[in-house]
């Protein structure tokens, strides 16, 4: 048991503006669960995608079976049995699944076509392993979330993998099928496979690990036998400070009027009567796993997406249909998760992004009047402390956090009076982080309503007044009033329906 | 009423919304025309190898582009290019190639057929090497070697059309015929009798093109990776596919399948010119989309897109036998080509 068969040596990747790996050791032993654990954001990801070829590290090497290797591309890993199941999915969702476990190395007939049959007999075999029942001919795209995970795991055993990575493998799974992909683990360790299984789900390291190591900011915490660690202790090491005191709630007299009300929202089978209030001057947490539809349910609000019934309002106004446009003229604004795609012009300097959302506002005759442009992107440069040189630097070579505070100014030149954030932090180092949750809560002082969408539980716990939790396209639980008793089980426990067991 | 639906729904399971649609075009077609006029087997045949020689096999070409997430856009130049290089060839009136005119014409038709086709792979493997070694959209690549194609072919011709003359074999190609009918014509008050091909040469190098094609996508790696890489190109990449080698293929038989269009076309009209073919890159496009092909990759396959190119050249006969103007014409099909893609997208968006 004891062998170990691989090792990472100090390894250190830097990326433009952030250091996401800065001397990580790891090692993993022959049909041993090794848990990595850590925040968003402390390099876990990186480190496996180091591993297999994905990234190239600055520094540092892999030592597999006692020898020095280096892999150029994930197909380099592959050869060298080590198969990794990434969090987000790696399958085409147009082929079968039989075509997608066997991607890259279909079995040949002897006429020099791909041996069909056998594709799809080998294919069955691994899903009956599996104990799944999912048809080899249909098509992935046809499937279920869980379905297409497991097919994932069924894919990383047809290379006979030795090591075998798994990043969050149950973010999307439910109950059942986490159960049984811990048989499938624990099935696999008896073959002598061994996995790095990255989480950030406490309650399950301690049953399917054999040894838990923490990452924080990119840098290894240290390395525990899962027996022997508390749960408190882990969470100790992952977020390095007890989780801290609940803010004091600041009271204002803004607090009387309503920034957002939803009532009896539904969307197909997304999002199911859903009904929120947030008020101005309040910070209202939106906790919930990935898929329970929170996000669905901001972009609803936001006219994204068309909702089926229900009303929705914003600062005291009825929207009948919403489009962001509408949204803006209420004085909504839209921090979305995924800044690059959604939040910023990346190939435009700051001053452009800093008024993109309120140029209609700003300069009512049509006409950019470029200078004041500029002196209002420098207002808020030194506002929120955003690193450059110059506003007129392109947006694309600031950091994850300094990217975040253009779009935050973006809103904050509308003049927004209701701000959502979906995920406000995701990929911002812990710097950045702490400035990031100073301007959410100067807002709300300042009588911005806000409704944060977080799976960061305790970015959650510190900045919300209340919170709601979603699971399934369902509000499941409001805590009124969050304090210092409030706790990252409670939510946990009906985010995942625990609490109803 | 919901049982005629899931009625509909099971029947466009097996066969395809588009060979509905071309069947009710024909039916339009013939009301309009007169069924006597518009069903006749002069025009059926007629359809059909203007099909082969223009945008039926290109479109091919384009689907595998599409499919793998690009676009092609040199292939007209391309079809112009071999087909000028195969004319001057045969027309050669110095060295060696004209002695072999007389010697030996067949040699002759084998060397200007092989050297188009090089041409061909070669001005496709230069898009596809550039694919592979720099980052330019597809879209950005093609288009200049669409210009550098046409230029080319411009410059081979001289300034004028080449005409091909006593080559019956190489005419075989693009106009001769497996098997005839005949058939009596009246004309006015004279009848004569006329020959007409049921099996054009033209248009079962089109078949044999696209079955040989349909086999390679549904049972080959190469044409698993295709689909792979449309469906999702990281993951395909992660698998460890050579997805670089996958495009340059790409890339490459979409020159050869122009080239044999370029051949096909300058057979049929025993003539190369340098505008020849220029277009058929947009109606390859228009083919593979009507036939169900998404611009984002992954869909369809060589069968949709030949019942597409089928609906392309139908329009355009139809349109002229109704007696439309040519640019009318052009107007109509674009309305056509972005009515079916809507109703597409909007019954994508319902799903």
């Amino acid at each position: 048991m004891s062998d170990v068969i691989l090792e990472l040596r100090n390894i250190c990747k830097e990326f433009p503006g952030v250091k996401a790996l800065d001397n990580v050791s790891f090692d993993l032993r022959k049909g041993e669960v090794h848990v990595l654990l850590g925040e968003n954001g402390a390099g876990k990801s990186t480190l496996m995608k180091v591993l297999t070829g994905v990234y190239h590290p600055n520094s540092g090497e892999i030592v597999l079976h006692g020898n020095k290797v280096s892999f150029q591309t994930p197909r380099d890993a592959q050869l060298a049995r080590i198969a990794i199941i990434f969090q987000e999915f790696n399958l085409a969702p147009n082929l079968t699944v039989a075509q997608n476990i066997f991607l890259g190395r279909e079995p040949k007939a002897r006429s020099g076509l791909i041996d069909r049959a056998k594709m799809v007999r080998d294919a069955q075999e691994i899903l009956d392993f599996l104990k799944v029942k999912i048809d080899p001919n249909a098509k992935v795209e046809t499937l279920g979330v869980a379905h297409q995970q497991l097919v994932e795991v069924a894919k990383a055993l047809s290379i006979d993998s030795e090591i075998l990575i798994m990043d969050e493998p149950t973010a999307t799974l439910s109950e059942n099928e986490i159960s049984a992909l811990f048989d499938t683990i624990r099935n696999l360790q008896k073959r002598g496979v061994s996995i790095i299984y990255i989480s950030h789900r406490m309650q399950e390291l301690k049953v399917i690990g054999n040894r838990i190591t923490v990452l924080r900011d990119g840098q290894t915490v240290g390395t525990c036998e899962a027996s022997e660690v508390t749960l408190d202790e882990l969470i100790r090491m992952m977020v390095g400070r007890e989780i801290s005191k609940v803010r004091t709630r600041t009271e204002n007299t803004a607090r009387e009027e309503t920034a957002l009300e939803v009532s009896h929202l539904s969307q197909g089978n997304k999002l199911k009567d859903v009904s929120i209030r947030v008020q101005r001057g309040e910070i209202v947490g939106l906790a919930g796993l990935v898929g329970s539809g929170r996000t669905e349910l901001a972009q609803a609000v936001y006219g994204i997406t068309r909702r089926d019934s229900g009303d929705i309002s914003i600062c005291g106004e009825p929207i009948q249909n919403p489009t962001p446009i509408k949204c803006i003229q209420r004085r909504m604004g839209f921090i979305s998760e995924d800044r690059k795609e959604c939040g910023l012009a990346l190939n435009l300097p700051i001053r452009v992004n800093v008024t993109h959302a309120g140029l209609k506002s700003i300069f009512p005759g049509g006409i950019v009047d470029v200078r004041r442009e500029r002196k209002l992107a420098e207002d808020y440069r030194a506002k929120l402390r955003i690193v450059t040189p110059d506003v007129e630097r392109n947006v694309v070579n600031l950091s994850g956090g300094n990217q975040q505070k253009v779009v935050l100014a973006k809103w904050l030149s509308t003049d927004s009076a209701f701000l959502v954030f979906d995920e406000p932090t995701r990929g911002i180092d812990v710097g950045a982080k702490e400035e990031i949750h100073n301007l959410i809560r100067d807002l709300a002082v300042n009588g911005v309503g806000i409704l944060m969408i977080s799976s960061d539980l305790p970015e959650i716990l510190t900045l919300s007044d209340r919170i709601y939790v979603m699971r399934e396209g369902r509000i499941v639980h409001e805590i009124e009033q969050v304090t210092s008793e409030t706790t990252q089980e409670e939510i946990i426990a009906y985010a995942t329906g625990g609490a109803e067991q | 009423m919901n049982e005629l639906k899931s009625g509909v729904r099971r029947l466009t399971r097996v066969v395809p919304m588009t060979l509905l649609l071309l069947a009710g075009m024909v039916i339009v077609f013939s009301a309009l025309v007169g069924p006597a006029k518009y069903l006749k087997l002069s025009n059926i045949m007629n359809v059909i190898s203007q099909c082969s020689s223009g945008v039926g096999i290109v479109a091919l070409a384009s689907f595998l582009a599409i499919c793998s997430t690009g676009v092609d856009l040199s292939l007209g130049g391309i079809v112009s290019l071999a087909g000028m290089v195969t004319a001057r060839i045969l027309t050669a009136e110095t060295g060696t190639l004209a002695g072999l005119r007389t010697s030996a014409p067949g040699l002759l038709l084998a060397i200007a057929i092989l050297a188009s086709l090089a041409v061909g792979a070669l001005m496709g493997s230069l898009n596809g090497v550039i694919l592979s070694r720099t980052n330019i959209p597809s879209f950005i690549i093609t288009l200049g070697n669409f210009k550098i194609c046409e230029t080319l072919s411009r410059v081979l011709a001289g300034g004028s059309t080449v005409r091909i003359s006593n080559m019956p074999q190489f005419e075989f190609i693009g106009g001769g015929s497996l098997m005839s009918v005949s058939q009596t014509v009246q004309q006015g008050a004279r009848t004569s009798t006329r020959m007409i091909g049921i099996l054009p040469v033209s248009a079962l190098v089109m078949v044999l093109l696209y079955l040989l094609f349909s086999i390679i996508m549904k049972r080959t790696r190469f044409g698993t990776y295709v689909y792979a890489i449309g469906g999702n190109y990281e993951a395909t990449e992660m698998s460890g596919v050579n997805t670089t080698k996958t495009r340059f293929t790409v890339f490459l038989l979409g020159g050869v399948i122009a080239a044999v269009t370029g051949i096909i076309l300058t057979s049929r009209l025993t003539a190369a010119s340098a505008a020849n073919g220029l277009g058929l890159e947009f109606d390859g496009i228009a083919a593979a989309v009507v036939g169900g092909a998404a611009m984002t990759g992954g869909r369809s396959t060589p069968w949709r897109t030949l019942i597409g190119a089928l609906i392309i050249s139908v329009l355009r006969n139809g349109f002229s036998m109704v007696g439309m103007a040519n640019s009318l014409q052009m107007i109509a099909i674009g309305a056509v080509l972005i009515i079916v893609v809507a109703v597409d997208v909007a019954k994508n968006r319902r799903r």
